[in-house]
């Protein structure tokens, strides 16, 4: 089940995070893989997709989202507080922004390391809402949907591969910070 | 949004659903009359939608959806027991059908007939879901998301001009039974 754990608003200035970032080019736009790759899972979405109709944003449609990484994009200060405040070690982290009109269909994260991190105990998945309540912004985690959240709050998901989407009906970017990492 | 109750035992939903999955719908919103100057705030929502880049799916973007509607489509019988269990008349109803990676972006629902419904007294505004639960089905209005909803469920509007939208980032087609009219 997917549970409330806090709000972050007074350790970390969310605003200041999504005006660094908005004015960046993202490291990419996802999806990153493609049915090509050798990835646990990648050929299951891909069909279901596919037979679905979905359109990439590459080849012109609107299933796409940037992404940003710590380090690169957004100073690791905020993952260091965001570890803290949550009581665990990143594994990967990222910020995902998804523009009006676009969406992340139904998925999970299909990873590289896949294998790896199946090995990891304790591992954590949660996802900070960054932007204030707007309009239009759902994240849906399983059978939860997270709708004009504040600015700050922290969920946690009931699983590291559990399957979610988002999209934005709203007139503004929709900002997500996502996290998983091993309990301390 | 207020939650009235579920019409699925007086209402055979996914039958009315299962037919119009082989109809061809009355016509495919959004139509050109936003642009129209004697439409109440219709360009004031088309600015809206162009300025923050939502595209309509001929465009490549996500911003379409189908209309079915009474006697053509479904027959009157549907709408006379839903009256009859919200103790309304009836006004104007619809059917609308997101296919997935559509969206029915954030707007009211204004028409050439605007200032003939705003005559009316006592004016209420359900919407029923009339799909099973899916992933990535969600519909928004105001600051309230409802998904993963029953079939037949029904919700009251806080009012028939509120702004909401909708969503289809999940594999099926997303069916609504839309309804106003003044309380009896």
């Amino acid at each position: 089940m997917t549970k409330f754990l806090g709000n972050t608003s007074s350790i970390i200035d969310w605003n200041s995070v999504i005006d660094t970032v908005s004015d960046q080019l993202p490291g990419y736009v996802g999806p990153r893989h493609s049915k090509e790759d050798d990835i646990i899972g990648i050929q299951e979405m891909d069909k279901l997709w596919n037979d679905a109709g979905y359109v990439l944003l590459s080849d012109g449609g609107n299933a796409g989202w940037d992404m940003f990484f710590p380090g690169r994009h957004f100073d690791q200060s905020v993952v260091d507080a965001f570890s803290n405040f949550v009581k665990a070690t990143p594994m990967s982290c990222w910020i995902s922004r998804i523009h009006p009109g676009n969406m992340t269909p139904w998925h999970w994260d299909c990873n590289d390391n896949e294998d790896e991190y199946r090995k990891m105990p304790n591992m954590v998945r949660l996802t900070c809402h960054m932007s204030k309540p707007q309009v239009g912004h759902v994240s849906m985690i399983e059978d939860t949907c997270l709708y004009f959240q504040e600015q700050g709050n922290v969920w946690q998901w009931p699983d590291r591969t559990s399957w979610h989407g988002g999209i934005n009906c709203g007139f503004t970017p929709k900002y997500l910070f996502n996290f998983f990492g091993t309990l301390r | 949004m207020k939650y009235i109750g579920n019409t699925s035992n007086i209402i055979d939903w996914q039958t009315v659903v299962d037919n119009l999955s082989t109809m061809t719908p009355a016509h495919t919103g959004p139509d050109n009359s936003l642009g129209d100057e004697n439409i109440i705030d219709g360009l004031k929502i088309e600015k809206l939608w162009n300025d923050s880049g939502v595209r309509a799916v001929s465009d490549g973007g996500s911003n379409q959806w189908d209309m079915f509607v009474i006697n053509e489509h479904f027959d009157k019988i549907i709408v006379d027991t839903f009256c009859d269990y919200v103790n309304a008349d009836v006004t104007h109803c619809w059917i609308s059908r997101l296919e997935p990676g559509n969206m029915a972006h954030w707007h009211w629902d204004t028409s050439s007939k605007e200032l003939e419904f705003q005559k009316l007294s006592n004016v209420v505004r359900y919407a029923c879901f009339i799909t099973k639960p899916q992933p990535g089905h969600v519909f928004m209005v105001e600051d309230h998301c409802c998904y993963n909803q029953e079939q037949g469920a029904v919700w009251q509007w806080p009012d028939r001009t509120s702004w909401h939208g909708g969503a289809n980032f999940g594999f099926e087609n997303k069916y609504l039974f839309n309804f106003f009219g003044p309380a009896r």
